[in-house]
């Protein structure tokens, strides 16, 4: 069983295709702009989006009925949160029936976790999202309580172990919407030859933290220009060395 | 400015920016006709005579630059009247030259005629009239109450289009055969001889009619090529004359002139009666692309003739109605809808040249009318549905799409044959028929919801104070009792509304033949009786099944909050509804959290399923005037709003007066799951035992863009067909767009919206039905 605050049918930001998309509740990193503040604490919370336990089974079923459409657009299950890897033995047995059943599935992760349980999920898992919030340890424990250490350590041991990664970058001012962050991670992108989505930070989850009861610390950030955006991008791609 | 060329840029302004207009000419002309022939002769005959007088002196007129020729008013937006079918009251005439939307500015002198001319002669004589007089007491009763709707009452049987018969043969080529048939006639073992002779005789007279009416324009062409200086002109002038020497007496031999054929043949039709829906070319891209081949005229002209037929279609408005109905109409869109794509007679894929050459057109011209959809099939190759959903993402609800294996199951289901099924199309809003060879009658919507809140109140409407229904009771121990009361009231309100169809068939039988119709349609010529009478290969009525998806949730949250978990009795519930959920907070909370349609829920859609099945079940097979049988469609064009505003609250939570559910969409804001959840839940209903279903889907344009967008557009699309959906359209426009075209209309008055089967500028429509789009659940996240 896991606390799973919503599970999104019709998905299509998170991984080619059309997807579902499972979010497990829980997740060790604490970053200050999280849009989806329900899936933080480990525990159920009171109101609409505090979370429902649920057996894998039962969430293979819901992600079952749209297979057609996954077949159709070459997409399927992501499961994100949360940390999925925070519940290695829930994933693993909700990834394998839908593998088994031949399902494209993705994982959302943050990469803080333990390697083991990333080489559990590797076998049961077509396409990791990787974040890389910061190349910057200090900062990246700044703004999300954690060092980025052990992620970069284990995007290195997914890469080496022939995972298929794909990059994803919140691009935050006040965080990391600077350039000398893009050039240092565009070395990362060199080193494994990853590709990277940039995803442009906005403000549509705050009105959940009033709904939680929670205060938002993130009032001071904002989303990038799409100049800047453009600007980035052009960085991780190379075209601008 | 909007047109491939700056002719078709020139006459697409002149199109949209003219304002409608009413003509009195064709209810003069046919008054006089009647005057003269009626009682001389038999009612075949004086319909062609006056059609004939018609097309022979009534004033035509060649636009400038234009190169397709042919109007059904005067010019473009004239609409003409058709008193002997409904007659406006000088009344009617000022709303419609008053009111703000819609409207058809009507000249001080043609009012005066109306009243001095039109009105003392047809006043009691119109089929409306005749209609009114043979109804029964009940069924007047349930149709004021917004039982239903009748299609028949203010213009004829419609519902169909062109096959491809008028591109092989003229109307010389048809008079013989008709000859041909009256020699054949036997009079002594054929007891309908006479009456087939009749119709033979009107047949004739309208091949003369329509032949004529082309040598006119042919005259006209010539003598306008002789003043004119321009020598570009002068050469298409001539050109024009040429074609229309060649056509409608003779087969076209070009593409020019296969268009300017099925231009004449659809003037022909929309001016002898005033057929719902107009008529339609059907499918297009199949009839034309043999004289794409064999012509070799290339892409640029093909396109710059088809934009103009684009036009010619765009500018003839809905002729206006009468009466309460003129009141509420709120549209000038004619319904003709354009299939493009689909499969071949021989069963291949039918994506051909011409096909790829009319989506450009759709998406440049991007008008109302004609309505253009496809048809994807299994074999329609990827590049033709990827630049479909291209064209479709745009946000302005063109094309819809259709199904083509479902056309194809639907229409065997009914009993056609398989050529016959493969060259099949969804007309009007998405019915299905065969082209050129059914008669495929829409009779009228049918208020499912309001059966429900009848069947409550033991057969007594509150809407209009009647007993309309059975006496069924009001206390029902448990929900297949209830279920049970629901069915049995079901029936007595389709059968009223079947009994009143058989008498206006008949009316339209013996009063209101369509020779000229008959001409085009198979097998009339061949039986030898009118297309009004049966004499279509086949013959099938529809009756549109409206609010599926409020009544699945009325009876879900019926049989859940009382039945299930008895959260409250039925008479608490009862008593909430008759107070419109006033002071009952508790009930109408706990209505709304039951299980709700459009959620891939099976408790909500088992629901669906059985009322459904029901409807569906019951209507169908049930035997027509003309020979052929019942069967349904999903569908509810804008008539969702009016049966809503006849009943109060529902137990699905939703409020009185409010619109019900439209087509097969969930209701609004119940289904929460997005697309794919809505459109399992559509698919749990049998399609193909229906005539057509209707299903829209709103999206934000975050949704479908880039690449990614289009492919996921494109599997939707083919996940609900391979689930065997029948239609499914899309409108991508953001929320605060449509709010700020209600605040600010004038900066918004090219902006179209797919309503319901049918697109619309969003300025024309009711505040009511803006607000109702603009609440449809967009679906994002």
């Amino acid at each position: 069983m896991a606390l799973i605050t919503n599970i999104q049918r019709f998905s299509v930001h998170d991984g080619p295709g059309i997807r579902t998309t499972v979010f497990l509740k829980g997740c060790p990193l604490h970053c200050e702009w999280c849009h989806n503040p329900e899936t933080q604490r480990f525990e159920r919370e009171c109101g609409e989006l505090g979370g429902r336990e649920y057996t894998a089974r039962e969430v293979f079923e819901i992600v079952k009925r749209d297979e057609a459409f996954y077949i159709n657009s070459g997409g399927g299950v992501t499961f994100g949160g949360g940390e999925p890897m925070a519940q290695a033995d829930f994933l693993c047995e909700a990834l394998r029936l839908c593998r088994e059943d031949g399902l494209h599935c993705a994982v959302d992760t943050s990469g803080f976790a333990p390697f083991e349980d990333f080489e559990r999920a590797l076998k049961l898992t077509d396409l990791f999202l990787f974040d890389i919030k910061h190349p910057d340890n200090e900062a990246h424990k700044r703004f999300t309580g954690e060092g980025n250490s052990l992620i970069l350590d284990n995007l290195r041991r997914l890469c080496a172990a022939g995972a298929a990664v794909r990059i994803r970058v919140p691009v935050i001012v006040g965080v990391n919407a600077d350039e000398a962050v893009f050039y240092d991670i565009a070395k990362i992108l060199r080193e494994y030859r990853l590709k990277a989505e940039l995803l442009p930070y906005h403000a549509y989850g705050v009105h959940k933290y009033a709904a939680l009861g929670r205060e938002y610390k993130g009032g001071a950030f904002c989303a990038p220009s799409d100049e800047a955006m453009a600007h980035y991008r052009s960085i991780l791609e190379g075209l601008l060395l | 400015m909007r047109g491939y060329t700056e002719r078709t840029k020139k006459l697409r302004e002149k199109s949209v920016s003219t304002a409608p207009t009413l003509s009195i000419e064709r209810a003069r002309s046919f008054t006089a006709s009647y005057k003269q022939y009626e009682g001389s002769c038999d009612v075949p005959v004086l319909r062609a005579r006056a059609f004939y007088d018609y097309m022979t002196t009534r004033e035509i007129h060649i636009e400038d630059g234009e190169l397709i020729v042919g109007e059904k008013g005067v010019s473009a937006q004239c609409a003409p009247t058709f008193p002997e079918l409904c007659c406006h009251s000088v009344e009617d005439m000022r709303v419609m030259n008053d009111r703000e939307l819609i409207n058809f500015k009507v000249s001080e002198d043609d009012i005066r005629i109306q009243r001095e001319e039109i009105i003392p002669y047809w006043g009691m004589r119109s089929i409306r009239e005749k209609i009114m007089r043979s109804m029964s007491q009940e069924w007047k009763d349930c149709y004021s109450a917004g039982m239903f709707t009748e299609f028949m009452e203010q213009r004829g049987p419609g519902h169909t289009g062109c096959g491809g018969n008028i591109y092989k043969k003229g109307f010389s080529d048809f008079k013989a055969e008709i000859e041909a048939c009256l020699e054949c006639l036997d009079f002594k073992r054929d007891l309908d001889a006479y009456d087939k002779r009749t119709e033979y005789e009107a047949m004739k007279i309208c091949c003369d009619a329509i032949i004529k009416y082309g040598e006119r324009y042919a005259a006209l062409a010539a003598k306008m090529a002789e003043s004119e200086q321009d020598p570009v002109r002068r050469a298409e002038l001539l050109q024009i004359a040429e074609n229309c020497r060649v056509v409608p007496a003779k087969a076209p031999q070009t593409f020019w002139q296969a268009l300017q054929m099925y231009w004449f043949v659809h003037i022909g039709v929309t001016t002898e009666v005033n057929p719902w829906d107009a008529f339609t070319p059907g499918r297009l891209d199949q009839h034309l692309f043999p004289f794409y081949e064999k012509d070799s005229i290339g892409y640029d002209m093909a396109r710059e003739l088809l934009e103009c037929l684009w036009i010619k279609f765009n500018n003839q408005p809905a002729p206006p109605k009468v009466g309460i109905t003129l009141k509420e109409s709120s549209t000038y869109t004619d319904f003709a809808n354009i299939n493009t794509g689909g499969i071949t007679e021989s069963g291949q894929n039918g994506v051909n040249a011409v096909s790829y050459i009319i989506l450009d057109v759709m998406e440049e011209m991007r008008l109302l009318q004609p309505s253009s959809n496809v048809q994807i099939s299994r074999k329609t190759p990827p590049r033709f549905l990827n630049r479909a959903c291209e064209i479709s993402r745009q946000g302005w609800g063109q094309p819809a799409f259709y199904n083509t294996e479902a056309i194809v199951a639907e229409l065997l289901n009914a009993g056609k044959s398989i050529e016959d099924a493969r060259c099949g199309s969804a007309t009007g809003c998405v019915e299905t028929g065969c082209l050129g060879k059914e008669s495929y009658v829409l009779t009228g919507y049918f208020n499912i919801p309001k059966v429900l809140a009848i069947t409550l109140n033991d057969g007594f409407d509150t809407y209009t104070n009647k007993q309309l229904g059975l006496r069924t009771g009001t206390e029902f121990a448990t929900y297949e009792a209830l279920y049970d009361a629901f069915v049995r009231q079901m029936h007595h309100f389709i059968d009223i509304k079947i009994q009143g169809n058989n008498i206006i068939e008949k009316i339209f039988a013996k009063y209101m033949p369509v020779p000229f119709l008959s001409i085009v349609m198979d097998d009339c010529i061949k039986k030898g009786v009118d297309y009004n009478a049966g004499g279509a290969r086949y013959n099938t009525n529809y009756i549109q099944g409206v609010g599926i998806g409020t009544i699945t949730d009325s009876l879900s949250a019926l049989r859940y909050c009382v039945y299930d978990k008895k959260m409250f009795s039925l008479s608490a519930l009862r008593a909430a509804l008759a107070n419109d959920f006033e002071g009952a907070a508790d009930i109408l909370d706990a209505v709304n959290n039951a299980p709700k349609y459009g959620n891939d829920d099976d408790y909500a859609d088992s629901i669906m399923k059985a009322v459904f099945d029901e409807y569906c079940d019951y209507i169908t097979g049930t035997p027509t005037v003309k020979g052929g049988v019942y069967k349904v469609d999903m569908l509810p064009t804008t008539c969702h709003v009016y049966f809503g505003s006849v009943i109060g609250a529902l137990p699905c939570g939703r409020k009185a007066q409010k619109p019900v559910s439209e087509g097969i969409s969930p209701e609004k804001g119940a289904d929460r799951h997005g697309p794919t959840a809505v459109i399992n839940s559509c698919a749990k209903m049998d399609h193909l035992k229906t005539g057509g279903t209707l299903l829209n889907q709103k999206f934000t344009p975050s949704v479908l863009k880039g690449e990614e967008g289009i492919n996921n557009l494109g599997a939707l699309i083919k996940t609900y067909f391979e689930l065997d959906g029948h239609h499914i359209q899309f409108n991508v426009i953001d929320r605060a767009t449509l709010l700020d075209a209600q605040k600010r209309p004038e900066e918004y008055r090219e902006l179209i919206v797919r309503v319901a089967g049918y697109s619309d500028y969003f300025c024309n429509l009711s505040k009511a039905l803006q607000d109702e789009i603009i609440e449809r659940t967009e679906q994002s996240f």
